[in-house]
C-alpha cells in the first residue's frame, strides 16, 4: 500500500486532470474538425428529412422583442406575425393558421384553396378565404432542399434536448447571397428582412420610369438547425434575423418586394421618439452582448447586441417525419384543386 | 274523320314547335359552356395576354392612369402544357417565368433561370400571371348571364362573340382565385384606413370585395367550338379626390400623386358633355363590350388571346431547369 506503483500514479494524475475538464471554461466555438464533421453531418441530415414525404410541421415567425409598446409601432402595426400548423405530403400540402379566424389552406400543385370560419373551401390565389392576402406561406420541403443545396458556413455546435429527444444543433451564418435567394424563393418570411413595416412599403408614383431592382436585403440571418444523431433526422429550423434601423427608429427595409419612397412630398412617417430611453432600455438587457470576447450563443443562435436592431424569429419544427398522414379530400376539395 | 283531323292539328302544332325560334342568348349560351370546356381541356395552347387601363381622350383619367402605370399594366405570351406554364414578360428587362406544381422559376435577360415565389429574377414582386387554362376552367363552371350576341371576325377567323354580365359574387372569386389581374377590380374604399384597421391590432378584417363593374366578351369559333379570345373590361367608380389614388399591390402601397391645375375642371365639363348625351335606348356593344359612360370611371381592360390550340410544343426543359423544378 505504501508503495504505488508509477503506472497507478500516472493514471490518477491523468483521471485527476479529466476530472477537471468539466469545470474549466469551455471556448466558445468547437474546434474546426468538430464543426467539419458536423457540417457532413448536417447536409446528410438535410439530404435525408427533405427526401422524406409525410411530414408534420408547425411554423412560428414574429418579432423577438422586450421592448415596450412603441405608439408608432402600435399605428403601423407590428412586423407580421405567424404561426401555423401542417403537413406535406408529395404534391400536397396542408396549413391551419393559429387565429379567430380558422384559415386553413391546401394547396395541390399550382392550386390554392383556403376556409375560414365563415367560408367553406373555396379557390383563392394567394389569399385567405376572406379575401386577405397571405403573406407568406411556409414550405418545409422547399426549405430543407435549399439548405440542403447550400454550401452552409457552420461557426458553432452544440448538444442538448429536444421534446426530451438528445440532439445536435449546428449553427450557420448565412452569407448575403443566401438571405437574398432565401427570401426571394419563399423559404423565409418576407417579414424577417424588413422590419417594422412588415414589408409594407410605399411607392410613390409621380416619375414613372423603368423598373428598378428591389435593394438587397441588409439583415444579417443566423440560423440553428437542430437534428437527431441517432436518426439523422432534422427537428427544427430556426432563423433569427438582425435588422439595423434606420434613424429615428424606424426600418425601411427591402424584403416584401420593391422599396421605393420618390416624390415623397408632405408625407411624414412616423419614427420612434425617445431614442435616449430606449438605448438606456437596450443596454440594459444584456450588459454583455457584443462586448469583446467569443461570440456567446442561446439555443444554437448567436447573442448580438440589439440596440437600434429589429429581431425577428422564424422557426419550423418537424414531427411525424414520414408518418404523417395525408388529409382525406372529400370530392368537393379534389374538384377545386383538380385531382 | 276525327282521327285523321286530330294527325292534321297535330302536326301542324309540332310544325309550330319546330318553327319557334330559339332564342338566340340562350343558344349562345349553350354554345358557350360547351366552348369553354372544350378548350379549357385542351392542354398546348399558346396565349398572350394584356392588362391596362382603358382611356379614351380623357386627360385627367389617363394621366392618373399613367402615374399608376407601372402597378396597372402587363403583357405576356406564353402556353401551357401538362403540369407547366411558360411566361415571357415584354418589355426590356426579358422576364421569364416557368411555373411547374408548386414551384417556379424566373430568368432575366442574360441570367440564369432561379427559384423564385411571387417574384421576377431580380426579385421585384410579380403582380399576375395568368393562367389561362384556369380561367377557361373557371368561367365554364359558372352560371354566366348573357347578355348579348354578335358575329365578327378575328384574326380572319369568323367568330362568335358572347356578352356577359359578372355578378358581384364572381367579380369577386375571379379576383381572389387569380383569374383576372388584381387592378381589374378595385375596391373604392380608401385603402390607406383599410392598412391602418388591418394593422392597429386585433382581429383581421375581411378584405373589402372589388365593387367594380367587369363587362366580358368571350369569342370563339362556332365551326371547331374553340375559345380564341376572352376580354374583360372593368369599371371602377374614381375616389372623390380626383388626382390621387392608392392601390395596394404585393404588399405595396402606391399612392399617385397628381392632377394638373384645371384638370377637375376639365373632367367636370367632360362629364357634363357626356351627361347631356343621350343615354336612353338600348345598351350599345362594342366588339361584345358594353359601351357604358366613362365619366369619373376608371376603365381597365384584360384580354386574353388563345392560340395554337393543342398544338404548341411544350419547351424541352435543361436538366438545371428539371433540378430546380424537381421533375
Amino acid at each position: 500500500m505504501n508503495r504505488l506503483p508509477i503506472g497507478w500514479l500516472a493514471l490518477t494524475f491523468a483521471s485527476l486532470c479529466f476530472a477537471q475538464d468539466p469545470a474549466t471554461p469551455q471556448p466558445a466555438s468547437a474546434p474546426d474538425d468538430l464543426l467539419a464533421a458536423s457540417k457532413v453531418k448536417l447536409r446528410a441530415a438535410l439530404e435525408k428529412t427533405a427526401a422524406i414525404t409525410d411530414v408534420a410541421y408547425t411554423a412560428k415567425w414574429a418579432e423577438d422583442t422586450k421592448k415596450k409598446a412603441d405608439p408608432n409601432a402600435m399605428m403601423f402595426g407590428a412586423p407580421s406575425a405567424g404561426a401555423l400548423a401542417g403537413s406535406s405530403h408529395p404534391g400536397l400540402r396542408t396549413a391551419t393558421f393559429e387565429g379567430e379566424n380558422g384559415d386553413e389552406l391546401v394547396v395541390a400543385g399550382p392550386r390554392t384553396i383556403a376556409k375560414d370560419g365563415n367560408t367553406g373551401w373555396t379557390l383563392r390565389a394567394g389569399r385567405f378565404a376572406d379575401g386577405n392576402a397571405i403573406e407568406f406561406l411556409p414550405d418545409p420541403a422547399l426549405l430543407l432542399e435549399q439548405l440542403a443545396a447550400w454550401d452552409l458556413a457552420v461557426v458553432h455546435r452544440e448538444v442538448g434536448a429536444l421534446d426530451d429527444r438528445p440532439v445536435e444543433t449546428v449553427t450557420v451564418a448565412l452569407t448575403a447571397d443566401q438571405t437574398t435567394q432565401a427570401l426571394y424563393a419563399g423559404v423565409i418570411p418576407p417579414a424577417l428582412t424588413s422590419g417594422a413595416f412588415g414589408g409594407m412599403v410605399f411607392q410613390m408614383a409621380g416619375a414613372g420610369g423603368a423598373r428598378a431592382a428591389p435593394p438587397a436585403p441588409e439583415s444579417t440571418l443566423d440560423l440553428a438547425i437542430t437534428f437527431d444523431p441517432a436518426t439523422g433526422l432534422v427537428q427544427q429550423v430556426r432563423f433569427r434575423s438582425w435588422t439595423k434601423q434606420e434613424a429615428g427608429g424606424r426600418v425601411f427595409r427591402a424584403g416584401g418586394g420593391a422599396i421605393a419612397v420618390r416624390a415623397v412630398a408632405g408625407v411624414q412617417i412616423g419614427g420612434r421618439g425617445g431614442d435616449d430611453a430606449e438605448e438606456e432600455e437596450e443596454d440594459d438587457e444584456k450588459p454583455e452582448a457584443g462586448k469583446a470576447g467569443p461570440l456567446q450563443y442561446e439555443g444554437g443562435l448567436p447573442v448580438r447586441p440589439r440596440k437600434k436592431t429589429s429581431v425577428v424569429d422564424y422557426t419550423v419544427r418537424l414531427r411525424d417525419h414520414g408518418t404523417a398522414k395525408a388529409p382525406a379530400l372529400t370530392d368537393e376539395q379534389k374538384k377545386l384543386l383538380r385531382l | 274523320m276525327p282521327a285523321v283531323l286530330a294527325i292534321c292539328v297535330a302536326n301542324l302544332a309540332l310544325a309550330q314547335d319546330a318553327s319557334q325560334p330559339v332564342d338566340p342568348l340562350v343558344a349562345a349560351r349553350t354554345k358557350l359552356r360547351t366552348a369553354l370546356e372544350k378548350t379549357a381541356a385542351l392542354p398546348d395552347t399558346a396565349y398572350r395576354a394584356s392588362w391596362a387601363p382603358d382611356h379614351k381622350n380623357q386627360d385627367a383619367q389617363k394621366e392618373r392612369a399613367n402615374l399608376l402605370a407601372s402597378a396597372g399594366q402587363g403583357k405576356v405570351g406564353g402556353s401551357w402544357h401538362a403540369g407547366l406554364v411558360t411566361c415571357t414578360f415584354d418589355g426590356d428587362l426579358g422576364d421569364e417565368l416557368l411555373v411547374a406544381g408548386r414551384r417556379t422559376l424566373a430568368k432575366a435577360q442574360n441570367e440564369d433561370w432561379k427559384l423564385r415565389c411571387g417574384r421576377f429574377a431580380d426579385g421585384n414582386a410579380v403582380d399576375f400571371v395568368p393562367d389561362p387554362e384556369l380561367l377557361l376552367e373557371q368561367l365554364a363552371s359558372w352560371e354566366l348571364a348573357v347578355m348579348h350576341r354578335d358575329v365578327g371576325s378575328l384574326d380572319d377567323h369568323p367568330v362568335e362573340v358572347v356578352s356577359v354580365a359578372l355578378s358581384a359574387d364572381q367579380v369577386t372569386a375571379a379576383v381572389w382565385s387569380g383569374l383576372v389581374p388584381p387592378v381589374l377590380a378595385a375596391n373604392t374604399m380608401n385603402a390607406f384606413a383599410m392598412l391602418l384597421a388591418a394593422r392597429a391590432g386585433g382581429q383581421r378584417p375581411p378584405a373589402a370585395q372589388p365593387t367594380s363593374t367587369v363587362d366580358l366578351a368571350i369569342s370563339f369559333d362556332p365551326a371547331t367550338g374553340l375559345v380564341h379570345q376572352v376580354q374583360f373590361r372593368s369599371w371602377t367608380k374614381q375616389p372623390d379626390r380626383p388626382g390621387q389614388a392608392m392601390v395596394v399591390r404585393g404588399g405595396v402601397v402606391q399612392v399617385a400623386l397628381g392632377g394638373q391645375p384645371g384638370a377637375k375642371e376639365k373632367e367636370e365639363q367632360e362629364e357634363a358633355e357626356e351627361e347631356t348625351r343621350p343615354q336612353a335606348g338600348p345598351m350599345q356593344y362594342e366588339h361584345g363590350l358594353p359601351v357604358r359612360p366613362r365619366s369619373k370611371q376608371s376603365v381597365m381592360d384584360y384580354t386574353v388571346r388563345f392560340l395554337e390550340h393543342g398544338k404548341k410544343a411544350a419547351p424541352a426543359l435543361s436538366a438545371a431547369q428539371q433540378k430546380l423544378l424537381r421533375l
